[in-house]
Order: structure tokens, then sequence, then C-alpha cells
């Protein structure tokens, strides 16, 4: 964690005092390659070398006060600023109750760092009551504005205040951050506008959120991990999100399995059907996540056997994997042996996708794996068969000794 | 003027400028990494890394600590390590054919339990011989296997490791309560991470509670002053700096996550250097551009390891001539890189800087300064001016060590007063009147025994990682092999 | 008066407990980390804990399987976090945690179920 302040300014100090020193040093490095100082130089090299002493003490000392100085005023600062939030908290804490009259007019800095710590801090109408307060007294206004405008650092932290804030009148300025090129400005406007999203009610208001953030993050290209982060962020709007997400008219594979990700995470089973033409998309990434959704959704319709059969055969080793932990969703006798063919794969992680699978079938997948310990043809497959049993039997000895 | 004179001559001035021509990069490369820092140290805030925590959008990390004859510390680092805040982790302990109570003080801590078990042998490795599971912590495990060094035991660890990525941890380290949670922030902001390095910051002095750093307080002795702000150069200006022009050559084994698929894809970590952590980092740029997959390894100055760094001099100085043997043996095993345009910024820039002024350096350093000392005690060069340059060299370094410091200053958790603030000062004044030639020294002579045979884990001479509630004074050597 | 121990290392959220549970009527005890906890709780009796599972010096659930264990087992201990994952919220319950409380949370609410846990102890 560091301090937010004063860097900028040492940055600015270190640039002069490194200028101070690179002067001389390229005026002396220069005039020693082109052999201008020749043999007689001496004395004229050690007046140059005497500047860059001189110039260089002085770039250390310049760098050196200002270290000195930020330590002393920065510990006092903050001390003084903390107190100031925490009385803050407790002034509206009051505000929220009745019991203290509200302040007028525009708020100090600490003033809002409160309203904005209370608003993540509270939920349902003591939440609401946060909100309006931040926009009754201007805060959202002034943000959006430093949001938008100023060095990098100064629009990040107000872009994070935003995404604190989540204040719904913000979406639209935090949407058109995503477009900015700064990377940085772009993703942390993502992440804030997905946690506005996440507080807008009206549903009207909430697909056109959806819809402009989604069209933003497609045009910005924005990773996977974003997008898949956005998703999840949006909470209740996730719905929304993923429907234009999925609605695009060619959507990026790396969009669709976020989007498809996020319907297993959220367990959006309203979502169920959309999933499935997913489960034989040529990019293998989607594929896999289609599968994943699958198996966290707990669905799979019944003209879906067929694709998570062929998967289990798939080239790919992590589409067999995860069509393993999908094929405890298959009619029971059907998965208990293909579980039990797949205990012989080649790849040890997909017989261990397999052995799981089987133990998430319960006493018969149990029994099964009991069997192969014993009886399957690979001498893998036991293995892995015995090896499931025994940490199903260390989590039972490890339940009865914690 | 005879030959040796103009020899001499000649050897002073490229001295001069090559001295002239480092401090003008280190001061580039200081003032990039000190913009790379300000700008991550806003990037994540507070609330995403709530977020990540509570939104499961993480990424599963398989903490793997070598380990070989740890008995006093590795009890409490472990602690530390499977007490970590991260939803989900696994902690893999490999005992490197300890010789002593190493695998006796964990039976005990942790009521481990042997274990029949199959995994992948992807890698191939010295036998495992046993290996064992908590029966209180349900995510440790511990495995023992015949001695192999460093690198063989790690590469043990990730065949053991469940999870997508993996970070091998030094068995003296403690790490912050939020290191992993930040480190993995870089894998699901980018696709294309392959590996991220941490800062590592000396422990020696701080107090420990619950297996973290919570007060830091300036150690006692000087020589460990002296590493307090040398880290601090190295990782908040030089590392951040190279992380920035997208040529990171290492990533210290103290801390590190790297993709798994990306380590076994590669082959592991070779067990043929002193330096297992920069030679891998190497390999993965070189494998990686070659196959023309994107790919990115960055240094990430937030997610922090504590280290206890040596406390004496002989400790210290076997421990810069192995990492120096290391760095050597690295360069010439890929040598291939060298101002190889193939590889980029990498190959043209970085690691011909690696060679010239890293590799080379102590031997250049060494050579210069006895040339220039020699001309000066002859009368070819003026007194006044040998005496001028060695102070410009040692204001150069105060600088870039006042700067570093100055970052420390913006962390958090840093040296709390302003008097901590003057010893770091003195510290620094210190360091280039007599230690950095000391080292330099030590550099150069490793130079001259790089041949020899390796395999081995550094002999460390270490107080152990303080239990709770810690006396600072706790002194009891025990020494590896 | 009834006495709580309030464990919490965030102070936004330790003024809104100190205020809510005051304003309520009750004793509150608040301290940031575990060891002072485990001070307080060998040292005096409190009639409910409520534990943060995040803290910077561990884990909570460690110190609940220790409350459960040595430090005033019956003590009722309400768990107020902001891990939601199933997992979490199943581990706390099987250490004896009586209920738990996700954050951000409603003071009201926070009222309800505190009142509850105390009310469900003196019944027993």
């Amino acid at each position: 964690m560091w301090r937010r302040y004063g860097d900028v300014t040492f940055a600015v100090i270190f640039s002069v005092a490194i200028s101070l020193e690179a002067i001389p040093l390229g005026y002396l490095t220069w005039r020693l390659a082109a052999g201008i100082f020749g043999s007689s130089g001496g004395a004229r090299l050690g007046s140059v070398l005497l500047g860059a002493v001189g110039s260089t003490t002085a770039a250390l000392l310049l760098v050196t006060s200002y270290v000195l100085a930020y330590q002393h005023v920065s510990a006092r600062h903050e001390l003084d600023r903390a107190q100031r939030r925490q009385q803050w908290v407790a002034r509206w804490l009051g505000v929220l109750s009745g019991a203290a009259a509200e302040p007028a007019g525009s708020l100090e800095t600490e003033a809002v760092e409160a309203l904005l710590a209370l608003r993540e801090t509270l939920r349902g109408s003591e939440s609401a009551r946060v909100a309006e307060l931040l926009e009754r007294h201007g805060a959202v206004v002034e943000l959006e504005r430093s949001a938008e405008h100023g060095s990098v650092s100064g629009r990040l932290d107000a872009i994070v205040a935003l995404s604190n804030a989540r204040i719904p009148s913000a979406l639209m300025t935090l949407v058109n951050g995503v477009y900015d090129s700064n990377q940085l400005i772009s993703v942390a406007s993502a992440r804030a506008a997905a946690r506005t999203l996440a507080r807008v009610d009206d549903l009207f208001d909430r697909d056109r959120g959806a819809s402009a953030l989604a069209r933003a993050m497609e045009t910005q290209e924005l990773p996977y991990g974003i997008v898949e982060e956005v998703v999840v962020l949006a909470e209740e709007s996730a719905t929304s999100l993923i429907a234009v997400l999925l609605q695009h008219e060619r959507p990026r594979a790396p969009t669709v399995r976020a989007a498809i990700d996020g319907i297993g995470r959220l367990k959006l089973l309203i979502f169920a059907e959309e999933v499935v033409p997913f489960l034989t998309h040529a990019d293998d990434e989607v594929r896999g996540a289609a599968l994943r959704a699958v198996s966290r959704l707990g669905f799979l319709s019944e003209a879906s056997h067929g694709v998570v059969i062929a998967a289990l055969a798939d080239e790919v080793d992590f589409i067999r994997i995860h069509a393993a932990t999908a094929a405890r969703l298959l009619p029971p006798t059907q998965a208990l042996s293909l579980l039990s063919d797949r205990l012989g794969d080649r790849s040890w992680w997909v017989r261990r996708a397999a052995a799981d699978a089987l133990v998430g079938l319960g006493p018969a997948g149990l029994a099964q794996l009991g069997r192969a310990a014993r009886e399957h043809a690979d001498r893998f497959a036991r293995d892995m068969a015995e090896q499931a049993l025994r940490d199903q039997i260390s989590n039972l000895v490890r339940a009865v000794v914690a | 003027m005879s030959m040796f004179e103009a020899v001499l001559a000649a050897l002073g001035v490229v001295t001069i400028v090559y001295f002239a021509v480092l401090s003008l990069l280190y001061g580039a490369f200081a003032l990039i990494g000190l913009r790379a820092v300000i700008l991550e140290s806003r990037q994540t805030s507070d609330t995403e890394l709530r977020d990540l925590m509570e939104r499961d959008v993480f990424k599963p990390v398989s903490i793997i600590v070598p380990a070989f004859n740890e008995e006093r510390s590795i009890v409490a680092a472990v602690r530390s390590f499977v007490t970590l805040h991260y939803p989900k982790f696994e902690v893999i302990v490999i005992s490197d054919g300890s010789t002593d109570g190493t695998m006796d003080r964990l039976i005990e801590a942790f009521a481990l339990v042997e274990e029949p078990r199959v995994w992948a042998r992807t890698l191939s490795t010295e036998p495992v011989t046993r290996v064992m599971r908590s029966l209180r912590d349900p995510g440790l495990i511990v495995a023992e296997k015949a001695n192999g060094g460093k690198a063989d035991a790690v590469n043990a660890g990730i065949n053991l490791a469940r999870y997508p990525l993996v970070a091998p941890v030094d068995s003296d380290c403690l790490l912050d309560a939020q290191a992993i949670l930040r480190a993995t922030r870089n894998f699901v902001k980018d696709d294309s991470m392959i590996a991220v390095g941490g800062t590592v910051r000396p422990l020696n002095g701080a107090t420990v509670v619950g297996g973290r750093a919570t007060a830091l307080r300036m150690p006692r002795r000087w020589i460990e002053r002296l590493q307090i702000v040398e880290y601090a150069r190295a990782f908040f200006l030089g590392r951040a700096g190279w992380s920035r022009m997208g040529a990171l050559l290492i990533i210290s084994g103290a801390f590190g996550i790297f993709r798994r698929d990306a380590v076994i894809k590669v082959g592991g970590f070779w067990t043929e250097t002193l330096g297992e952590d920069m030679e891998l980092v190497m390999r993965l740029h070189k494998e990686f551009a070659r196959s023309g997959l994107p790919y990115r390894i960055v240094f990430s100055p937030d997610p922090i390891c504590w280290t206890e760094v040596p406390s004496d001099l002989p400790t210290l100085l076997r421990q810069r001539s192995r990492w120096h043997r290391g760095l050597l043996t690295n360069l010439w095993r890929h040598r291939d890189m060298l101002c190889n345009p193939r590889f980029g910024r990498l190959g043209m820039f970085a690691v011909p800087f690696f060679w010239l002024f890293e590799g080379l350096g102590p031997v250049i350093e060494v050579v210069g300064f006895t040339s220039l000392l020699v001309s000066a005690a002859l009368g070819i060069l003026d007194m006044q001016v040998f005496w001028l340059f060695l102070g410009l060299a040692v204001l150069h370094g105060m600088v870039l060590s006042q700067v570093a410091a100055g970052v420390e200053a913006m962390l958090l958790q840093r040296y709390p007063s302003t008097s901590d603030r003057l010893i770091l000062f003195a510290a620094s004044l210190v360091e280039f009147l007599g230690f950095h030639q000391l080292v330099a020294v030590e550099r150069f002579l490793a130079t001259f025994q790089t041949g020899a045979r390796r395999r081995r884990w550094g002999a460390m001479t270490r107080t152990g990682i303080p239990s709770e509630p810690s006396p600072p004074s706790q002194v009891a050597a025990s020494s590896r092999r | 008066m009834t006495g709580i121990l309030a464990i919490e290392d965030d102070w936004t959220v330790r003024t809104v407990l100190e205020h809510t549970l005051k304003s309520a009527g009750y004793d509150v005890d608040l301290v940031p980390g575990i060891s002072d906890a485990r001070q307080l709780l060998a040292e005096g009796r409190y009639d409910l804990v409520l534990l943060d599972l995040n803290l910077p010096d561990g884990n909570g659930l460690d110190l609940l399987r220790d409350i459960r264990k040595d430090l005033g087992t019956g003590v009722p201990v309400l768990v107020l976090s902001g891990l939601r994952q199933e997992e979490v919220v199943v581990r706390g319950l099987e250490l004896g945690a009586d209920d738990f409380v996700t954050k951000p949370f409603s003071p009201p609410e926070l009222l309800a179920r505190v009142g509850r846990c105390l009310g469900q102890r003196t019944g027993r």
C-alpha cells in the first residue's frame, strides 16, 4: 500500500536532480571520448570533475531534504486526516440517525471520504441515504469532473472514488472513461461502471447502461479477465450485461468466454439454453468455458448429452477435464461408465477430474471408484481411483480431528 | 610516455567514461522505475482487492516452499504461509533431503500423516520418497525427496502443484498478507502474463506477529542497514525500470509467481546454476519469444516479501559471490541472446547491459580503480582528479539510494521516524565508502571461480524468523552446511 | 449491561459498530486484531463476540476455533465478513459461529441478529 500524494512532486525533484548530474557527466563523457582533454588536460579534467561533484552534491541535498520533509510532513498530515475522517464518519452517522444536523454547502475532502467509506460499509436504506447526501452536496459532480480531466493519477483517484460511490447518475461518465486511450483509466472506468451498474434499479436504465458498457468494452477490446470481472461486479445487472455481450453481432472469443463464465459463476439458470451452442464453438477456451458453465449451473439438456460425451474424447486436455466434470450431469449409468473410462485417460489431470466427478456422484460413484481401483485395466486408472478414495478418507479424518 | 603509462592513462579514461555512462543509464532507469511505481501505486485500489477476494475472481495458487535443513525456522515460516489471506491456495513444502529435524518439526507442528499419492511427474527430479498431508491444515502438503538442490526441489513442488499458478517462496521469507492477492491480480488483468515478481525487503529488525511483519525498526548493525538501502534501490528503481521497458531479466527466487503451464513448457528450473531464478526468467523470455506467443513478465512493486538478510560480513560476501557466479553462468548459457535482434529490447539492450555492467562490472571496476590509483600514485594522473572522481562516484550512488529511500517513504509500511531516514542517509554514504568496493572485489574474485560445480544450497548463517512475541535479540546462530 | 467484543480492523466499520451498538445500549469493546482479542477474551467476560474474518494478524476463523476450544467456549459468536463464498460461510458455521452477517451490512439488521444471538443464549 502506498501513499498517493507527493510522489509526482518527488518525481519532478528527482528529474531536476538527474539533470544536475547528467549535464556535467555528459560533458565529461563527450570530452573524454573525443580525446579533447589530451595529455595536458589534467587541470581541465579536474575542473569539469569539480563541477560534476558540485552539481551532484546539490542533487543529493535536494533529494534528501525532500525525503526528510516528506517523512515528517506526511506522518503528521495523515494522523490529522484520519482523525478528521473518523470524526466525519461519526457525524454522518448522527445525521443518518437524525441526531445531528446536516452540514450546509460543499464539503471538505475528509467529509466526502467519510461518506464514500460509509457507502461501502452500509447496506439498504442507510446506504441509499448516503448516496443522496453525496449527490446533494455536489460531491458526485465534482468527482465526475476530476475523473474526466487532469493528471492520470488524479483521474484514477476520482474513478476509484466513484466506484465506491456507485451513483447511477455517474454511470455514463464512467462508460465514457472506458474509451480512454490510457489502459489504466480504461480498465478502472470499466470496473467502476460495473459496480455502479449493479446499483441501477430501473430496468430500462439498466439495459441501456449495460449495452453502453458492453459496446465500450468491445471497442476497447478489454482482455478476458477484465470482462469477466466486470460481469461479476455487475451483480444483479449481470443478466442485462451478459445478454448484450452474447447478442453482439460478432463477439470476440474472450468476451464470449467471460460472459459464459459469468453465467456459471453467478448461476444464472435463465441462460442455460444460451450456453448450449457454445459447447461446440470453434475456440477451445470458449468451449471449455461453456462446459464449465454447464457444470456450475448443474443443468444439461438431453439434446446436449452427445456434445458432452464427444467432449470427453476431445484432443485438448482441458476440454476433457471440463467435460469430465460436466459428465456427472449425464444419466447415472452412462456417467459412471464414461467417467470410469476417463480414469484411464493419458493426462493425469483428466484422470483426477474424472475421479473427482465420480466422488461427486455419491455412493454409486464411490462404488464405481472402488471397482476401478481393483479391476480397471489401466494401472494409472487404478492408482487414481485408489488415491481419490483415500482423499475421501483423509477428509473424514480431518473433519473428526478438527 | 612509456607504454605502461599510456596503458594506464587509457584505462583511466575508459573507467571514467564507463562510470559516466553507467551513471546516466542508472539515472534514466531510476526515473522510469519511479514513474512505474507511481502509476502502480494508483492502479490497485483497496476496493479492487476486496472485490477480488469476495467475488471469486481470482486464480488459485500453489505456494512452493523448498527447504534444506531449516529446523529452526521452518515451522514459523510454514505457519505464516498457511494463514495467508487468499481464497484458494495450497502450500507445498519440499524438504530436499534435509538431514536435521526439519521433517520432524513439521510432522509434529502440523500433524502430518504419510499418504500414498499419485501425481503427474511432468518435470524430472530426484525421487520423492514420501508425501505427507496435514490433518490440521487441509491446504498443506509436505514432500520429502532425495537431495538435488533448490531448483530440483522447486521442480518437485511444481509436479505436485494442483493449481494453475505456482509461487516458489524461500522458507526464510514472510509474505505480506495481501502479497499473493496483489501479485495474482496481474494474471487476472492480462491473459498473456506468465510471471510476476514482487519486491523483497529485509526483515531484520522488524517485529513479527502471527507470521506477519507488523512494525518496522532499524536493525542495529550497519551491515543490515546498508542492505535496506541496497534492496530498495534494486527493486524500486532497477527492476521497476526494467519491467517498464519490457525487459525484466530477474524475478527474485525469494518470491515470484509463475503460470505453471509456462514453467512446465520450458522445462522447469535448471538445476545446474546458482541463479536458478534468473535463469528461468531468461529461458521463459527466450522460449516465448521464439514461439511468437504473446507473453509478459513483469515486476510489481507492491506484493512484498520480507526476507532475513545476512547480518555478518562473511555470510554476506559468500551470498554475493554465489549470486555473481549464478549471474555469469546464466549469461553464458544464454549467450545467444546477446545482441540478438530477434529478442528485441531484451537482446539488444537488457542482455548487453547485464553483460557489460553486471557480469563484467566488478572486473572493470576493480581494474579501473586500481589503475586510476596507480596512475595517481605515479603522478600520471593528478591526485586531485582521483579524489574528485571517487567523490563523484560516491555522491552519485548516494543520490540513487536517497531516491530509493524516498520511494520507501511512500509505502504505508515504512521506517517510521525521521531519525530512521537519517540513518538510511548515513547508510547510503557508508555503502559507497567501502562496502560497495568490498562487494565488488568479492564479485571480481567470483568471476574467476564460476566453473566450479554447483547444485548446492547456499550456506547462510541465520538467526531464524523470530517467533512471537519476538525478542529482537534472538541471535543463536544456526548454519546450514 | 450487555458486553460485546467487536474484532474489526477497518476504521469505518469500527465507527459504525460503535455508534450502532452503543446507541442500542450495549457496552462495546473494539479491538483491531486477533492478538488483542485473545488478551481481552482471556481477561474478561463478554456476552457476544462480533468477529471479522480478514484481519491483519491472521484469519478470524482460527480465533473462532480457539474460542470454541478454550476461550469462553459458550459465548455466541457473530461473524461479520465481506467474504461471501459458500465455503467460508460453511466453514464458519461448522466451527461454531452462531450467525453470519455479510458486509456491507444494514445496522438494523445487525442489531436484530445481535439480539437474536443474545436471546438464544439466555434461552438455553
